[in-house]
């Protein structure tokens, strides 16, 4: 395994690290929603509005039961491209996937953030934090895809 | 490949995102008709009331509720979660239940507080509340405004000239300021946030968690 393709796969461990962070995040939303757990909301002091609103539900499913499940995804194919050694041996397809979800995700974020700051007007910290980690995500998981078709182009 | 790949990743996204904002537009909105209590329901009436408390005073659980009328999660907690809670637990003399006022959500919250409380000066908090909540006001867009308050107190047959008073009266500034920082001081997350007995409870917008925190608090009390 050439040092330049050892340098390329630095940005599994960091997909399968935030997906974890993400999956806790969005664990304890749900449990903060079900009435599980108390939510500490910080200086934003929004938390509880945000995840109480009709906005974090989809038809009757929570939405942070659905982030959990996205990043439980994610968990499970950035630990799948760790285990195969790399993206080399995996199929480009897994990368697609990986990246379509995780830009989905940080689509329907970004849609969830406008509702705060323009309808509810009222922020939760955690759904920005989420937002931040499904962000880098996104990114991390393009930069995955890319180098993963450079290989496959050049054989 | 490598384009091609990503333009088929970004066409995947963009089309499940788009299916999720279009089901929550359409999720919300079927919610929204139960999101606010009918102005006609008097699921409130004949009941002891003092103020924003309902209920006996003897009963052996208080739960409390800190609210904003801009809220939409209060709102929706309104008719989802304190019209069944004074039903199944308030009517059956186990619970009182009292509204506490947290307006954080900017002018009209504070102007809506002062009304609210202007109404129960005049005992008249629970009709006028019940008409607050259905304008489901948001994000100070006018809802709330001086002269839409007195329309409410209109409709619930206040005495105007009293109520205009007393809403510009130091006593009702004073009440809703109070209210915001004995809230900020009791560190409240945000809105709705219930108390049972005096103890902060997270049960989110879910009258099912309540109910669980209500029942434990009446074995505590052997009822």
């Amino acid at each position: 395994m050439s040092a330049s393709f050892r340098s390329r796969q630095r940005w599994i461990p960091w997909a399968l690290g935030l997906a974890l962070a993400g999956l806790v995040v969005s664990l304890y939303l749900w449990m903060g929603k079900r009435g599980d757990a108390p939510l500490v909301c910080g200086v934003f002091g929004g938390c509880v509005s945000v995840n109480a609103s009709p906005y974090s539900e989809l038809f009757g499913i929570p939405v942070a039961s659905l982030g959990s499940a996205m990043y439980l995804f994610l968990t499970v194919l950035a630990a799948a491209h760790a285990a195969g050694g790399g993206q080399r041996r995996s199929s480009p397809y897994l990368t697609l996937a990986g990246f379509a979800v995780a830009l989905a995700g940080a689509l329907f974020s970004l849609y969830l953030t406008a509702i705060e700051a323009f309808v509810l007007h009222a922020y939760c910290i955690w759904c920005l934090v989420s937002f931040a980690i499904i962000s880098t995500l996104a990114v991390l998981w393009a930069k995955g895809l890319s180098e993963r078709s450079r290989e496959v182009e050049q054989g | 490949m490598n384009g091609r790949l990503f333009k088929i990743g970004v066409g995947i996204a963009a089309a499940i995102a788009v299916i999720l904002v279009g089901a929550q537009l359409v999720s919300v909105n079927r919610m929204t008709p139960q999101a606010s209590p009918s102005v006609d329901d008097d699921y409130f009436s004949g009941l002891p009331v003092a103020g924003m408390t309902i209920g006996r005073a003897d009963a052996p659980v208080l739960v409390e509720e800190y609210m904003d009328f801009q809220c939409p999660a209060c709102q929706a907690a309104a008719d989802q979660v304190v019209k069944p809670l004074i039903r199944e637990y308030v009517a059956q003399g186990k619970v009182r239940f009292a509204y506490r006022f947290f307006p954080f959500l900017g002018p009209e919250s504070v102007a809506a507080a002062k009304a609210a409380y202007c109404a129960a000066t005049q005992d008249a908090f629970w009709p006028y509340q019940q008409v607050l909540f259905a304008q489901k006001g948001t994000g100070n867009r006018g809802a709330y405004t001086e002269a839409k308050l007195v329309e409410y107190a209109e409709q619930v047959g206040l005495d105007i000239e009293q109520f205009k008073a007393c809403y510009a009266s130091e006593d009702a500034a004073v009440y809703a300021e109070g209210s915001y920082q004995r809230a900020r001081q009791l560190g409240i997350p945000g809105t709705p946030t219930f108390f049972v007995n005096g103890r902060m409870v997270s049960v989110g917008g879910s009258y099912a968690s309540l109910e669980r925190e209500i029942e434990a608090a009446l074995g505590q009390s052997g009822q």
